[in-house]
């Protein structure tokens, strides 16, 4: 008895090879996602150990920072800071770029122009001035490095569906598939075999 | 006559709040405990006016009383010392123009400006309303030219190829000691000396500022050289364009061998805030010397005068540490 097959799955010879080929299409690009899901998770663990790393560091500058604001602040004034920093050229421009990490699009920062620095501000302003702008460029790589690990855990979570979804639904049904029609054709070819059988003891039957 | 303006200072120096009582002051626990410790003082019966209490309302109060001190002692002051008083005095002018010709080139607005000025009721003869409604820069230093600063037209060229106002700002001051010290001529003698050594102290730590900046913040030295104020105390001209272009921390300690507590916290510590607290040192207590040997001449006025700045600054530090919780000790000028 023949097993039920979808309406586009021709139980044919040709048909199980063309699926067999496929198949190991499949496999191979299971096993590659797979690799490119082992990779990924290695990039995240890095880039989560160098962000703790970075964002320690940096809270620990933001702190100094703050602290040697205040004190200049506490020793200038609030009108005479209020003066100096309202004499900051407003040209801080970023552009955010595309860069790609394993075929991932991860955005990077590229700075176009900053205020400069140099030759400006009194004592006491100028250190402050100088701090706060290392800190707005480690702030930046920060904020980059934040934002291509959410791209690749966002990634990574899509590769492991894709291995996953291959590993247990869509190889697991080409098998099944490809049992069925093997199945089939078993089937097809011991009917041919018993059909020939009865033609030939026919056939013999008449000639005696 | 100028006994009464020094008997005049001898008894408003009584109201100056005296090293323990700014140890205690630093000692507060928030700006409410601040603010209650200087009920007793020259400033309580402002503070008791505040509606909140907060550094800003306070440093207005403290601004306020220092400009009102330098009018009490010019009020006092004999017509042939009022001059000198006056020009003295001006350095609350100097400030004030300084930000405002800092806005004009930065192209900030007027009121943005005039909220950056400091309180200067009867200490100006100069309208600073006109400046800062000014619409350039160009037209700022016009309007200066009438005043004692015209000669700082001639630094625009240099704002302009640095792009910066700083020549701007520190030829100001270079107009205000030369101001300064053109007065100091009518003085006798000896008050004469004593004060120059005074304002050499002040001059020679503002320079030692400016010749820092390239080591310490990369500033073109062929600029920095243009902008010291060319009065020369204890610190040469020669060693100032050396320390300008010095390289190496050794060199600059060297240099400024003088100053060792201003090179060492320039130069070691890289902190400017304890540099300023230790240039202000240096000059209280050259002035407290001053006062002791001087106590019945005119210097007591200016020693006088340099307490209350001195006074000022540490209150308003303390205002704003408290404000923000930072242990002030190590930056008061004790």
């Amino acid at each position: 008895m023949a097993m039920a097959l979808g309406a586009r799955v021709k139980p044919t010879k040709g048909f199980l090879l063309q699926l067999k080929k496929r198949v190991g299409f499949i496999e191979e690009g299971y096993r590659l996602l797979e690799l490119k899901r082992d990779e990924l998770a290695n990039e995240l663990r890095a880039s989560l150990g160098e962000l703790a790393a970075k964002k320690k560091r940096l809270e620990e500058r933001v702190e100094g920072a703050l602290r040697n604001l205040g004190r200049a602040y506490a020793s200038l004034g609030s009108k005479e800071m209020r003066s100096q920093t309202g004499a900051v050229e407003k040209n801080l421009e970023i552009d955010v770029l595309p860069k790609s990490v394993m075929g991932i699009p991860v955005p990077y920062l590229k700075v176009l122009s900053e205020p400069s620095l140099v030759n400006k501000f009194g004592p006491i302003a100028r250190s402050v001035a100088r701090e706060f702008q290392e800190l707005m460029r480690e702030l930046m790589e920060v904020a980059e490095l934040e934002s291509r690990i959410e791209r690749i855990a966002d990634d990574l979570e899509k590769t492991n569906r894709k291995v996953n979804a291959l590993e247990k639904i869509v190889i697991p049904e080409y098998k099944r598939i490809i049992k069925q029609i093997e199945d089939r054709l078993d089937e097809d070819m011991l009917e041919e075999f018993i059909r020939t059988k009865f033609v030939r003891s026919i056939i013999s039957g008449r000639r005696a | 006559m100028p006994e009464y303006l020094i008997v005049r200072c001898h008894g408003l120096a009584t109201h100056l709040l005296p090293s323990q009582v700014i140890e205690g002051l630093a000692s507060s626990r928030n700006l409410q405990d601040f603010a209650n410790m200087l009920g007793p003082t020259d400033y309580g019966e402002r503070v008791r006016g505040l509606k909140k209490i907060d550094a800003h309302g306070l440093e207005r109060i403290f601004n306020e009383e220092l400009a009102k001190r330098y009018r009490r002692v010019i009020e006092a002051a004999p017509d042939n010392l009022k001059e000198f008083l006056k020009a003295y005095c001006r350095r609350l002018e100097v400030q004030a123009i300084s930000r405002i010709l800092r806005g004009k080139f930065s192209k900030s607005p007027p009121q943005e400006i005039k909220r950056t000025l400091p309180p200067l009721d009867g200490l100006s003869e100069i309208n600073l309303d006109k400046i800062v409604e000014a619409e350039s820069v160009e037209k700022a230093l016009e309007l200066l030219k009438p005043s004692p600063y015209k000669e700082i037209i001639g630094s625009l060229d240099l704002c302009r190829k640095y792009r910066t106002s700083l020549p701007l700002e520190l030829h100001l001051k270079r107009a205000y000691y030369t101001m300064v010290l053109d007065a100091l001529q009518s003085l006798p003698g000896d008050d004469r000396e004593r004060i120059r050594t005074l304002l050499g102290i002040e001059i020679d730590t503002a320079n030692c500022f400016t010749a820092l900046a390239p080591f310490l913040h990369g500033h073109s030295p062929e600029l920095v050289k243009q902008l010291f104020i060319p009065y020369f105390f204890k610190l040469a001209p020669s060693k100032l364009e050396e320390i300008a272009e010095a390289k190496s921390p050794h060199t600059v300690a060297k240099l400024l061998a003088t100053y060792r507590d201003l090179a060492r916290a320039l130069v070691e510590e890289r902190d400017e805030v304890l540099a300023e607290t230790v240039s202000l040192t240096i000059l209280k207590k050259e002035a407290v010397r001053q006062m002791v040997v001087s106590s019945v001449a005119f210097t007591y006025v200016v020693c006088f005068l340099i307490l209350c700045e001195v006074e000022r600054r540490n209150l308003v530090f303390l205002a704003f540490s408290l404000e923000q919780n930072l242990e002030p000790k190590n930056y008061l000028v004790m």
